[in-house]
Formats: C-alpha cells, structure tokens, sequence
C-alpha cells in the first residue's frame, strides 16, 4: 500500500512539475512582456518593474528566469492582478472557499441522491421505473449545464420565485468574507442574524447546486445501477442468498460495499466534470470563485490571474484524482495487484 | 423524481421556515442597488466616469456648496457662506464647525473638518508640487477639461474656518463647477496618515469623507458596501446599509429587481420599461439628462484619418432605425452634438442622412472601394445615452457589411474599456457623453477639443486647432445671439469633419421597488441616496 | 452456374458490421442513429431550406413570439429574437457552427491522435506503464479548461476555437488508441502474423487496427459530443464564436437577456444542441453497450 501511494505521490509531483512548466511557458505564448505577463507589472512602472526583472532572474538565461518563477510560485508570490493591482494569491482565497463549497455540496448532493437511485433501479431492473430513472438520467446528461442553469432560473427565480437569480446571499447581512464559503463565514461572523442569513444563504445556494448536481448524479445512477447488478450476479451472493441471508442482509452487508467500488474509481472522473461545470455555473449565477474569475480574465487578459486560475483548479484536480485513486487502492487492495502486476 | 420532490421540499421549508420577522428587519434597514459597474477609484476627483461619480460623490463626499436644481440656484454645504471679493476674482469661503469625518476601522479623526481639509483637497489637483498630485494617476480629467486648473491662481487658509479661493480672471461659471460631483473635500488628517504609513494611494481605495454613508468594503464584479454615517452633520439617513450590488448585464438587473433582490436599479431598459411599468411593485422614474450617444472614430488610424471614410461611414449607418430600435421611442434621433434642451440648439440637420450608395461613392474615392475591416467597441455597460451599446454595434455591423465593410465587435469590462480606449487601441467607438453644466462649452470642449485629445477624454483622438480656436471665441463672446451663432458654425464643422457621428439623445431612468422612496437622480449625473427610506406597508 | 454455396461457408461478419448488428437490436439506438443522420442534412441542406439569411433583420417584426403563440406570425414560425432576426434561420445556419465544425475538429484530431496513438502503440519505448499513467491524470484536466487557456493565447475567433478544440481533443485519441493497440498487440493472433512474417505496416493497418476500430467509433463519439458541448460552451462565455455568427452557445448567452420577455428565443437553440448531443451520446452509450456484449460473447 505504501509502495503504490507513493507511486502516486510521485506521479503527482511530476505532473504538478509538467504543469509548472506549462505555466512557465504560457508566459512566453501570451501576448506581450513575458515579465508583465508573470508578474503584473507594467514597463510604465520603471522602478517596480527593474526591480522585479532582477528578482525574477531577467538578467540571466531561462533556466534561472524558471527557477526564479518556481520560486516565486511556492513562496505564494503570483504577482499582482494587471486590473485590480493587488496579489493574486490573497484574491484566490475566498475565491476557492466559494468554489470549493459549491462543489462539493454538489458532489455531496450526487451521491446523497445517486447511489439510492442506483440501487433501487438495478432493484427494479428492466421495470418501469428502472427505465424511467434510465431515460431520464441519460437525457440529463446530454443537457448543456448553461441550457439548464437558465431553464431553472427561469422557472424556479422568474415564475415561481422560490429562489434568487444570483449571488450568494442578500448583500444586506454584511457577513464578511474571510474563507469564502458563505455558510462558513456566517457561522464564524459575528452577524446578529446568523439564523436568518443561514437560511438566505441556502436559499441562494440550493438552484446552482442542484444545476451542478445533475450531471454526476445521472452518471453515479448509470454506475451504480450496473455495478449492483454486476456483484448481483457473483456467485458470494449467490452463496450468501443460498445460506438464506436476508434480502436486506445481503444488500447491506454484501452487495453495497462491493458495488460501490466503481463508484469511488469514478469520482475523480466526476469531479473533473464538475470542475468543467462549474466555471460555466460561477459566471451564470455569479458566484465569487474562482471559475468566474478566471473567465472574467480571459476577457480582460489579466494573465497574471489567468495562470493562478489555471494553475489552482488543475491542481486541486490532480489532487483530488490522485486522493481518489489512493483511497480507491485502500479500500480496495485487489485493485493494487492489478495495477502493480502491470 | 425523488430529487425533485426533494427540490420542492427544501424550497418550502425554506420559504415557510426561514425567521421572517429577522429577515424583515435585515431588509427594513438597508437598500440594494444594483450599479452598472465597478468604480475606477473611490475619489470622482480621478475620473470622469459616471459609475465612479455615482459611488461616492453624494454618498461618500461632500462639496462646499451644492446646487438645487429645484431652486436653481446654490445652497450652502460644507461652506456656510461665500462672498465674491475683488471684483470676482478672489471668493472668501465660511466652512461649518460641526462636520465630522467617518470613523472607520482603518482611520479614526481626531479632529473636525476645517479649513485644512479644503486646502489640501483642492491642492491636490490644482499644485503638481503637491505630495499627492502624482498618487494614482495624477490625472485630474474634470478639472483639466473644464479649465479649472488654469483658472484658479491658488487656495489660501485665513483661519481655521476661512479659505479664500483666488482666480487669475473673473469667471461666471466658478461656482457652478465647484459644484458639480467632482468637487469633493477629502481629509487632510487621513491623508498625513497614510503619508506616514507610506500608503498613500490607500486615500482613493479606503475613502474618508464627510458624506452621508461611509465606505466599508469593496470586492470588485460584486459589491460595494456602506454604513450609515452616524454623525453626519446633516440630517442622518433613514437607511442603515447601503449596498451596491455591481451587475453589468441590464436584462439580469431588471430580473433582479422584479424577484427584489435589488431595491433599485439604474438605466432599465427601454423597451421593457412599459413591462415594468404594468407591475404594481416596479415604478420607473426619469429624468431630463443633458446627453447624447455618438459613434466617434480613432481619427490617428488609418483609413479614418482620411475624411472621406469617416463621411462614408456616417453615411451607411441607418441612425433612425437603430434609434427606433434600440430607444424604443424614449429618444430623440440627435440633429448635432447639442440636445434639445440646449439653449445654443437649432433645429437644423447637422448629420447625414442614411445613403449606402452614396456611402460606397465616397468609399471608392477615398481608395477602398472594396471595403475594409474594422472593430467597433461597444460599451458594455448602460449608459443614459444609450441602453445597449451591444445591440447598436450588433446593428451597425448589419448595415456596414452592406458596404462591404467587416465590422467585428470588442467590449471588455468598464474600466479596462476606457483606459485602452484612452490608449487609443479602438478603430471606433459607440460611447456619449453627459453635460456636467448647463453650458453649450460643455458639449463641445471636452469631448473634441485638443486638451481633451491629451488627457484621453477625446473618443476620436481628434485634434483641430482651428476647431479650439472657434471653441474659444465661442466662450469668451458674451452676447448671446452671436454664441449661438458661433455653436451653429462649430457644430458645422463637426459635420463636414466627422469625427464622431451624433446618434441619439435620450432621458435618463431609474427603477426601483415601489416600497422606495427619495431616491434622487441630480440633472447633471450622480445619484443620491441621502433621503431614501422603505416605506412600510402598514404607513402605506 | 458455378454457385458460391456449393461450400458452406461461414463468414465471420466484421467487427463493424457485428457492431451494427448489436445496434440494430436496440430501438434506442436506431432511432438515435436516424436523428443525428437527419441533423446532419438538415446541416448540409441549411442553405437552401433554411427560409432567410441568419443575418437578415425584420425591423418591423422585434421579438416575434412563435406561430403558435396568439401574436406569432406563420412567416416566423420559430419567432424571432431582439433584433428581428427569424430564429429558426438562425438554428438552422448555426448548425455549420455547432455540428459541423465540431464534426471538422473531431475528424482532424481523429487522423492526427490515432497516428501519434498507433505509433506509441506499435513501438516499445514509450509502453512504460508511467507514461500511461501521467496520461491518465493530465487527461483529467477538463477539455474546457486547456481549451479556456488556449483562447487567452490566440484570442477569440472561430479559426482559434478550432485550434483549441482540435489540440484539446488529440491526447484523448493518442490514449484510447495507445491503450487499444498495447492490448491487441499481445494477443495470438498478431503474434501469428508475426510468425508468418508479415510487415509492420501490414499488421498494424490489416490486422490490428480492423479489432480496434470499435474503440475508434466509441471514442469518436465521445470526442464528437466532447467538441460539440465545448465549442457551445465557449461560444456562451463569449469567449466563442463571436456574434452575429448564429452558433448556438451565442445564442443562448443572448437569450439569457431575454429570459423574462422573450423566453423562447432560449427554447430552440437549446433544443438543438440537447438533441445533437443526446442522439450522440445515446449512439455512443449503446456502442459501448455493444462492444461489452461482443466481448462478452467471445
């Protein structure tokens, strides 16, 4: 086990290297001053910009402008906004908090939802409602989440007005952003109405969580449907049906565990999905994370912030695929065998 | 299905269960408007923007005197009193002894405003010695534009409470100006601070005033947040929070207001205006605004520098139809620079008609008889000169191909807008322009002459010294018949060179809630929230 | 008469054609084959069938609801949007935009990715399983985000959405492609042709690659609805196609200014990209469904 996390880690470490250089290139790509591009400092600002040609190894070749940036890069020094001129990486922060909170309510969402649905279609299997959870989930996944965003704030914020079009909380409750998840903030604020701005939040909250739900949700279904009717046909469930296990024992004890290997395979892949989502959700509904920021420098070519954007949500995808694929070879141990017998 | 059931189980709890009376009283307490943009800076002393005037002259400043429109005529503000002495060329100010700063977290006055406070106020843009003229920019576009700058010889403390103010010449327009928005009085005392913490560009980040509200926080594309000022020296505000939620898109602010999530909104759009107009929750408010929305050319860029474009290009455009469309009957089709509501305005064509053939003539003998291509930028943001500069451009580009002519379309945030159209990296651009004053100077000098070509503000880049020549006989002629006269001529020669093409002339709007009231929206720009209050449903 | 039947023969059907006869079983399927078959005339014929031009502007018909609405007009049947223009024009000459040059990427992408991936598949040096797995996990960085970064570099213009698009979808070939050949390329009866002393080119394009090219097919349905949904959801940042081209992410970004009053400018460019995608995935899920069962039945 530990000799495939490491594995892992190291495999992460190089692509966390590859993606370095990737960034470090892009600043010779974009166009403009490769120093302006890295550091947010225009040539207008003679002296800053002197300096930072020194500090950035500007006088020397481009191995030591790389390592300066590499430098620079793990010291959290991502150089300054080109529009706003403050340190992209104190902006990230309350950005990610956002970001991070949508999605994994989202994810949360998915599977609180997902698995039941699975396992009562795979129940059901070639019965009614097993072909409407089937049909509807497949539909659901070919609908463009822009599409579907703006049918629900169509319906659910314009006709039935059961939730806000945008934002994450009614201004007015003056909760300060300090991590950037809005329910965090509130229960760490010192607002006199933390009850009430709780619930304006989830009132915010629930339309672009369930918007960004929907597409790993109907693929956890698919997955987990024919993942219970896989281990279903294995001959330990046969034993254990034979031993005259109850139905529930069975699907509890047995069935479950073994089906939801899939599952966790999958929820890297799900993630990267949701990622893609949610840089199109964040700009629908305006949610101050890190999705919207990095489209919103992408109009206003602020490189300096295009690069942090890139840079931290392919990271926190890296991560978390390779934290899925670790914890997937832990709990499962016959997955490691494949892997290293390869 | 279980998930939607689910959806409509929380949505219900939420909208039963939520502490209403809280809630309530969260919303009774403050306001929400919904801005168009991000301010460049929390000082309009900066800029020109109207975004940036709406965020913080009423709100976050004050000014020595103000103007009622109402009245018409100047009212005391932070000065008490004012006399005019040496035959006008010097003006003795009496300042208040009761105004207090905001006390906020990152500054906390030891003192009360006084005479210090306006010295260094004013000599920040008026003295290039000045410790502060060069933080932030050191451009002053107001005050260079409307000749401030050369006007004033110097600012002078007699006591604590007593500025004199001296000009180089007698000048009738003085006061008006120091009343407009871009006039504010900042501290002297947070200003020495920050000299002292070696931040001086903090002054225009976290501002300091005397105004109604004071500055709390700012995320940029999200809000801005206020709090009432609690020793304000005029009546204290009945709202407690301010808030400025900043949404760009027109169409997401009126959804937004109809739902309530803003309380107020400005600019809606016209042609939906008669929608809102039908909902009992919605009233829309208008204003006579001195404006007009034009389509100025990058007169240093080839083929516009040649006169003979800019004339086919005015020539191919469909100006009544795009005004119909776009105003949806709340304009009027601009016949020059000058509005209606000018005094120096005639009735008479100063524009081209509609005329694509003789668009392609002038074309070809200019030498581009097969077209060429070009960007437009269209402003992404409302304007009371133009509801959706998006759309006009969309238009516009229709009518262009006809010619042969590939237009594409560029738009970027605000701020980032004007500062590259300052730089001058436009071919064209659909933009306008607000009066400040009530003068015909004001139409014509900041928006085409050459000083404002160097400070950026001339959208054409266009500079003609015997155009600056006409401006100022124009301007220093006192008889009123003969000005008029010379604005005619002036607007002739903005025909025949084309620098720009007037396209339309509007009102300005304002929606909001109907439980709101006392928002005012001041003729010359700015908006004020100094008198707004929820009116309760049991009051109603 | 000599007659072919004097032996009887069995012939083992194709893999491609085994494929369709897995297909053919599932309504599903079929019809899902008919509507994108029918999505791509409608593609090719939009010129002609199309009733404007994408561009045209009826001044005196502004947010024209549909026929069937009661203020709908029958010369409009889809209605038109805030400009005058008729939707339905629109759908249909967006369709270049949104089916056909997605169809262009994937192509391209296809010969170049399946060139790069038989070749890595054919030689030993880049088989070590490290190589696999760093492709693994670069490729889990969302096809949208390479193709976000890619446009900050070029600019928004419909040549460079290709550019990014295109680049954005090779690696996923090179990796099906790669990981397919490793697989085959190990069995008997490769080794056989081997033995037998076939070329290398011979038995990479006559005996390998006919055993993989339902791989191929999946994949490129995947990368099909992969390009489609990129290129619209580029096109709705705004950082796509740029308007007035009718492509269907653009217009749905429009539309969302219009949500309140005119709600079905939303309606058919929606529609149209749901379909093209679902009949794609449905296509795809039901190929993926009749190659298990193929490998199954062996």
């Amino acid at each position: 086990m530990i000799r495939y996390s490491l594995r892992r880690l190291i495999l992460l470490v190089i692509t966390l290297w590859l993606l370095s250089l990737l960034l470090f290139s892009l600043n010779y790509w974009y166009p403009g001053d490769p120093l302006t591009n890295m550091s947010g400092i225009t040539a207008n600002n003679t002296i800053a910009y002197q300096q930072a040609e020194l500090a950035r190894g500007f006088d020397h070749g481009l191995l030591s402008q790389y390592v300066h940036f590499l430098e620079h890069l793990i010291h959290g020094d991502w150089g300054i906004s080109l529009v706003t001129e403050q340190p992209v990486f104190d902006e990230i922060k309350p950005l990610m908090g956002a970001t991070l909170e949508l999605g994994l309510l989202a994810m949360a969402l998915a599977l609180f939802l997902g698995i039941p649905l699975g396992v009562y279609a795979a129940i059901q299997q070639r019965g009614l409602l097993d072909r409407v959870i089937m049909g509807l989930s497949l539909s659901a996944y070919s609908i463009p989440v822009f599409w579907l965003a703006q049918l629900f704030i169509l319906l659910f914020a314009l006709k039935l007005n059961w939730s806000p079009i945008s934002g994450q909380i009614n201004p007015l409750y003056a909760i300060n952003v300090q991590t950037g998840s809005v329910l965090v903030d509130i229960l760490i604020s010192d607002s006199p109405y933390k009850t009430a701005a709780f619930y304006n939040a989830l009132h915010h909250l629930w339309v672009p969580v369930v918007v960004l739900a929907i597409m790993p949700l109907t693929m956890l279904i698919r997955i987990m449907r024919n993942s219970v009717l896989d281990v279903l046909q294995q001959n330990y469930i046969k034993a254990a049906r034979a031993r005259g296990l109850t139905d529930r024992h069975i699907m509890f004890r047995h069935t479950l565990p073994n089906a939801l290997q899939p599952i966790v395979r999958q929820l890297g892949l799900q993630f990267s999905v949701l990622m893609t989502n949610i840089i199109i959700t964040e700009v629908i509904f305006n949610w101050p994370g890190v999705g919207s920021w990095l489209v919103k420098s992408i109009y206003e070519r602020d490189f300096p912030v295009i690069q942090a954007g890139l840079l931290v949500l392919a990271s926190l995808i890296l991560m978390v695929n390779v934290f899925v694929d670790v914890v997937h070879a832990w709990r499962y141990p016959q997955i490691r065998k494949e892997i290293d017998a390869e | 299905m279980l998930q939607r059931i689910a959806i409509i189980c929380s949505a219900a709890v939420l909208a039963a269960c939520g502490p209403v009376s809280e809630h309530a009283q969260v919303e009774q307490d403050g306001l929400i408007y919904c801005s168009e943009g991000n301010p460049e800076s929390f000082n309009p002393q900066l800029g020109t923007s109207g975004t940036t005037v709406d965020a913080t002259s009423a709100q976050i400043y004050d000014r020595l005197l103000d103007y009622d429109d109402k009245r018409q005529q100047f009212v005391p503000a932070l000065a008490r009193g004012w006399q005019a002495l040496d035959n006008g060329t010097r003006y003795r100010f009496n300042l208040r002894t009761d105004v207090s700063f905001h006390h906020t977290n990152w500054f906390e006055p030891s003192r009360h405003f006084n005479a210090d406070d306006v010295v260094f106020s004013f000599n920040r843009w008026l003295s290039q010695q000045h410790s502060y003229h060069y933080v932030n920019g050191g451009r002053y576009p107001f005050f260079r534009s409307s000749g401030l700058i050369r006007l004033i010889h110097s600012i002078e403390r007699i006591d604590e409470y007593t500025v004199d103010i001296k000009l180089n010449q007698p000048d009738s327009s003085f006061l008006a100006n120091l009343a407009t928005d871009f006039a504010v009085i900042l501290s002297e005392e947070y200003a020495q601070q920050l000299l002292r913490a070696n931040h001086p560009e903090q002054i225009d980040r976290l501002p300091i005033g005397t105004g109604p509200f004071q500055f709390e926080l700012f995320r940029k594309d999200f809000i801005i947040r206020y709090q009432r000022h609690e020793n304000y020296w005029r009546q204290k505000p009945e709202i407690k929070r301010l808030v400025y939620v900043i949404t760009p898109n027109a169409n997401k602010r009126m959804l937004k207001l109809l739902t309530g999530e803003c309380d107020v909104i400005p600019y809606p759009l016209v042609n939906e205006l008669s929608k809102l107009d039908q909902n009992a929750e919605i009233e829309v408010g208008s204003s006579v605004s001195p404006n007009v929305s034009f389509w100025a050319f990058n007169t240093q860029r080839p083929p516009f520098d040649n006169v003979l474009v800019r004339q086919a290009l005015a020539h191919a455009v469909n100006r009544p139809a795009i005004v119909q469309t776009i105003y949806d009957g709340n304009a009027r089709l601009a016949t020059g620079m000058l509005p209606e509501t000018s005094w120096a305005y005639s009735s008479a064509e100063q524009t081209y008609p509609f005329d694509p053939a003789k668009a392609r003539e002038l074309l070809s003998a200019a030498g581009y008889p097969d077209g060429f291509s070009m960007t437009i930028w269209a402003m992404p943001v409302q304007r009371a000169y133009n509801p959706n500069a998006q759309r006009m451009a969309e238009l516009m580009q229709a009518d262009l191909a006809r010619i042969g002519i590939d237009a594409t379309i560029v738009s970027y945030e605000w701020n980032t807008f004007r500062q590259r159209l300052v730089e001058g990296q436009h071919d064209s651009v659909l933009i306008g322009w607000v009066a400040d004053n009530a003068d015909p100077d004001n139409f014509f000098r900041p928006v085409l002459s050459c000083a404002a070509a160097r400070s950026g503000n001339n959208r054409a880049m266009w500079c003609n010294p015997e155009f600056d020549k006409l401006l100022v006989s124009a301007i220093s002629e006192s008889n009123v018949d003969q000005r008029k006269h010379l604005y005619q001529f002036i607007e002739d020669m903005v025909k025949q060179q084309a620098p720009l093409v007037p396209i339309a002339n509007s009102l300005r709007y304002q929606a909001h809630r109907s439980d709101i009231e006392g928002v005012e929206l001041p003729p010359y720009g700015g908006i004020n929230f100094r008198y707004a209050r929820r009116v309760n449903d049991d009051s109603l | 008469m000599p007659s072919k039947s004097i032996y009887y023969q069995y012939r083992e059907p194709s893999p491609l054609r085994l494929l369709w006869l897995h297909m053919n079983a599932n309504p599903f399927a079929v019809v899902a084959f008919y509507i994108f078959s029918f999505l791509i005339l409608l593609m090719v014929l939009s010129p002609v069938i199309a009733p404007y031009s994408p561009d045209a502007q009826f001044s005196g018909a502004i947010s024209q609801p549909p026929a069937w609405h009661e203020l709908g007009q029958i010369q409009y049947l889809f209605g038109t949007d805030d400009l005058g223009r008729d939707l339905l024009s629109r759908v249909l000459a967006g369709s270049v935009y949104s089916l056909g040059y997605p169809l262009l990427a994937t192509t391209v992408a296809a010969l170049i990715g399946i060139s790069i991936g038989a070749w890595a598949g054919m030689s030993h040096g880049v088989q070590s399983s490290t190589l696999n797995h760093l492709l693994d996990v670069v490729l889990s960085i969302p096809s949208l985000l390479l193709a976000l970064v890619i446009i900050a570099i070029l600019g928004p213009a419909l040549h460079n959405i290709m550019i990014a698009i295109t680049l954005v979808l090779i690696p996923q070939f090179i990796h099906s492609v790669h990981n397919a050949f490793y697989e085959e390329r190990t069995k008997d009866y490769v080794a056989a042709s081997r033995l037998n002393g076939c070329s290398r080119w011979y038995i990479l394009t006559r005996v390998i690659f006919p055993n993989i090219t339902t791989v191929v097919v999946m994949q490129v349905t995947f990368a099909l609805s992969t390009a489609i949904l990129d290129i619209a959801a580029l096109g709705f940042l705004g950082l796509g196609v740029q308007a007035p081209a009718p492509e269907w992410g653009t217009m749905l970004a429009r539309s969302l200014d219009q949500v309140y009053l005119a709600p079905w400018t939303m309606i058919l460019p929606g529609v149209a990209l749901f379909l093209t995608v679902l009949s794609i995935n449905v296509l795809g899920d039901s190929l993926r469904a009749a190659i298990q069962e193929r490998v199954r039945g062996t």
